[in-house]
């Protein structure tokens, strides 16, 4: 009896567990993908090519980025969302990605499907959704399907469209001008920020906190 | 080691990785490092905890709730272990570290059992 109680409670400890695994694994794959919070992020927020924000915005924040770059991606996760909602919503701020591809071989078709995702005024959902799904630096991870799988994940993009924006000469020619920019600004990592006003200049390296970014916007907002 | 990594997560900070390769802060900084926005590392806090606590309690219930906890993480830490190699392609080695443990405190807590069952009337 003792005998039979206690393999029963050790079949239900197995199962149990088995179970409890299982629905971890599931929660892991479905929850954290980033659709719903890039949608709730960047759903009123307008766009245009790579700019995010009102045009009208006195204060412009220019980020150099690369899709590889794993502070990019911490910048991407911790701090861009608050600076979204603290300035980028209310129109004191607009950003505009100077998306470039210098990190390796994988940079460049991750560059040029964010910057087509752009040309649908996309740019910000794709590079977010990105940068929550990134793997290691050069490790081959960046593959069509990766790209591809990201591009379905990204709200009212047409893959057509977005597809044969790719290859376009268009897409080339705002890598060459973010690269080019890049090269004028003499700078020393990703990400960059230039936050530029009617106060003046000034920039930032690295995933800063929002602390950092909002003393900047501050010195630069005001003449 | 599962409570550095919380704080590091929690703070956005970057873990230190023996390699230098990044592959901690690549794994971290993924969307695989939270289950419902807590710390995955958090959650090996609770394992742990778990773990501890069935050292504690005595017999049967000690050694159930030891095979329990340690059964959940080393299923789960396969399936960490399978998207660090097949999906984010990048290694954490707090990671396979606390995969190892686990596993060498399942090995133990199923020893565990198999004394009980020869002590007692199973």
């Amino acid at each position: 009896m003792i005998k039979q109680r206690l393999s029963w409670l050790l079949a239900i400890v197995v199962v149990s567990a088995v179970a409890v695994a299982a629905l971890l694994v599931w929660l892991s794959q479905t929850s954290g993908g980033g659709e719903e919070e890039v949608r709730e992020l960047l759903g009123n927020v307008p766009q245009s090519g790579t700019m995010l924000g009102s045009e009208d915005a006195p204060v412009t924040i220019y980020l150099y980025e690369d899709l590889q770059c794993p502070s990019c991606a911490r910048f991407a996760r911790d701090t861009f969302p608050e600076l979204v909602r603290r300035y980028v919503e209310s129109g004191e701020v607009k950003v505009i990605s100077e998306t470039l591809a210098i990190l390796g071989q994988d940079s460049v078709p991750a560059a040029r499907a964010a910057l087509s995702a752009g040309e649908q005024d996309r740019y910000w959902e794709y590079s977010s959704l990105f940068f929550l799904n990134q793997g290691r630096e050069n490790s081959g991870y960046v593959t069509d399907e990766f790209l591809t799988n990201i591009a379905q994940k990204t709200q009212a993009l047409d893959m057509d469209q977005w597809n044969e924006a790719r290859d376009s000469d268009a897409v080339q020619s705002e890598l060459d001008s973010a690269q080019a920019s890049a090269r004028d600004e003499g700078l020393e990592g990703t990400p960059t920020l230039v936050v530029s006003g009617p106060g003046g200049t000034s920039k930032l390296v690295g995933a800063v906190p929002i602390d950092h970014v909002s003393a900047e916007i501050d010195k630069v907002r005001s003449s | 080691m599962s409570a550095y990594l919380t704080w590091v997560h929690l703070l956005g900070l970057t873990p230190v990785c023996l390699s230098g390769n990044g592959g901690c802060e690549t794994v971290q900084s993924s969307r695989y490092a939270e289950i419902l926005g807590v710390p995955v590392a958090a959650l090996g806090m609770g394992g742990y905890a778990g773990l501890l606590l069935s050292v504690v309690l005595r017999d049967e219930g000690g050694a159930l709730l030891g095979l329990f906890v340690t059964l959940v993480s080393v299923i789960f830490s396969a399936y960490l272990t399978y998207l660090e190699l097949f999906v984010i392609y990048a290694i954490c080695q707090w990671c396979v570290t606390s995969a190892a443990l686990m596993t060498a405190a399942f090995i133990l807590c199923v020893v565990r059992i198999s004394q009980l069952r020869k002590k007692r009337y199973w």
